[in-house]
């Protein structure tokens, strides 16, 4: 099997994201937080280790302020409800996954007003149409630092300025980066970072998280056993038990660390400077194909290693089967959950087909899906003709 | 016999295992242990140590959010005597 949707979910995982899993479920038998015997003080180092890990990855001084969620959708849902009330003004980029584009829909009909920032067909963003969007009452621009469609970087560092100029929340969806970009609070001037563990952080599916620099002004999505404070009725304030009722799926999360680790022993240079590699070929080679268009920006520099195209004459859907079945090539087609960068790029009909490489695959591998793209977009030809 | 030793609160679980990450680093000898009740209940947790080395570790845990520091007298594995209560201001 050639595995190119990363996007969709890493795989495979580094060894030691499975040997943690397994040793956590085997051997740590306690609830972090909820008991004082050995096991549950193992466990409870263990979060402390993941959270610290994350910490380190994107500059974040006080690792309390990291909160563990069960993905990034869950994230950027505590984050847009627990922030905005009726009356607030959010401002958000057309490239946006469903996971802030319908939260923030739901609150529109509550009374919050939202402005979408349309991006240029590549996806790309301009930050003087973020300021020129500012309104008296703006709360919070909420922007993906990469498109899940087009790969395309958005310019968090400019948007995070104008942010900080207006005194203005600014969170970013890290869904596509983490682990894969670097990605620093402080220099982006970020107030709220959401993550997902599975995807560049190599972790397992139901672990990701929410960075909060200002805990107070968010109100909780759950409420419920902290493990701490337990004679009060009350949520507790202190962090991050705030935003983490109820016990945490801690093997993965411990799994979530392993994966941390290893970005911070491979390097984030080296694994970004390999999947660049890998985008290149691609986009090269893709460029040499008859009828095939390729969506987002032509420069590597501005993409995570996220390829959409469309072949003519074929919809997305038959292409990703096709691939699979003949070649057992793992693609994702249809779209990706954004429709609103669907329809900025142009293919809110049709879908796209998404190629998304990884840390894992090699040259050679990248060779083969175009070879095999080639034979497909022959044979479409002859179907046609 | 009797045996005085320092316990330090935390007002959260992260705290209390990131303290003890702390202190163990620079080479105290400290451990978690469950939190009596009646001293207090935000975390279920208590770093208890020798009173001679709650200098030491009052310097390390600069960084950590403290509760309560609690100085008592064990006798037998048994806390026999409350001798202080420190009360820290939060945040």
């Amino acid at each position: 099997m050639i595995y190119l949707n990363n996007a969709a979910t890493s795989w495979p995982k580094p060894e030691a994201v499975y040997r943690t899993a397994d040793q956590y479920l085997r051997c740590l038998t306690g609830s972090p937080g909820r008991g004082t015997h050995e096991a549950a003080l193992a466990a409870g180092r263990a979060l402390l280790e993941s959270r610290e890990l994350l910490a380190d990855l994107f500059g974040i001084n006080e690792p309390e302020k990291i909160v563990f969620t069960s993905n990034a959708t869950e994230a950027l849902n505590l984050a847009i409800r627990g922030l905005l009330k009726p009356g607030d003004h959010v401002i958000t980029s057309s490239m946006e996954h469903n996971s802030v584009a319908r939260p923030l829909f739901a609150l529109q009909t509550q009374g919050v007003e939202v402005t979408i920032i349309d991006c240029a067909p590549v996806g790309t963003l301009d930050p003087a149409a973020v300021e020129r969007a500012l309104r008296p009452n703006t709360r919070l621009i909420c922007l993906t630092h990469a498109s899940n469609v087009t790969g395309t970087i958005l310019p968090i560092e400019e948007v995070g300025a104008i942010a900080r100029r207006h005194k203005v929340y600014f969170m970013v969806d890290a869904a596509q980066t983490a682990g894969e970009v670097p990605l620093n609070v402080e220099e982006a001037g970020i107030d709220l970072l959401a993550f997902t563990g599975h995807k560049g952080l190599f972790g397992p599916p139901g672990t990701g998280g929410l960075y909060l620099r200002h805990p107070e002004v968010v109100a909780p999505l759950k409420y419920g056993g902290t493990g701490s404070q337990s004679e009060l009725l009350t949520q507790p304030e202190i962090m991050p038990d705030k935003f983490e009722s109820g016990t945490l799926n801690s093997p993965g999360i411990a799994a979530l660390g392993a994966g941390v680790k290893f970005i911070l022993e491979t390097g984030l240079e080296a694994i970004r400077k390999h999947t660049r590699e890998l985008t290149a070929i691609l986009l090269e080679r893709l460029k040499e194909l008859p009828n095939v268009t390729i969506y987002g920006p032509s420069d590597v520099a501005m993409r995570v290693p996220v390829i959409s195209l469309n072949i003519k004459g074929i919809s997305p859907g038959e292409a990703s089967a096709w691939l699979a079945a003949r070649y057992d090539i793992v693609t994702r087609s249809g779209l990706h959950c954004a429709p609103l960068a669907h329809k900025t790029i142009g293919t809110l009909e049709t879908g796209t087909l998404r190629l998304s490489p990884g840390f894992f695959n090699t040259a050679e591998e990248v060779e083969q899906v175009i070879e095999a793209l080639r034979e497909l977009v022959r044979e479409v030809q002859k179907r046609d003709s | 016999m009797s045996h005085q030793l320092t316990l330090f609160t935390f007002p959260s679980t992260f705290y209390a295992l990131k303290a003890e990450k702390a202190v163990q680093n620079a080479g105290l000898k400290a451990k978690l242990i469950p939190m009596p009740r009646e001293l207090s209940s935000l975390c279920g947790l208590a770093l208890e140590l020798e009173t001679g080395e709650e200098e030491r570790a009052l310097e390390i845990l600069k960084a950590v959010k403290l509760e309560k520091k609690v100085r008592v007298v064990k006798e037998k594995g048994l806390i026999a005597k409350i001798v202080e209560v420190v009360e820290y201001e939060p945040g």
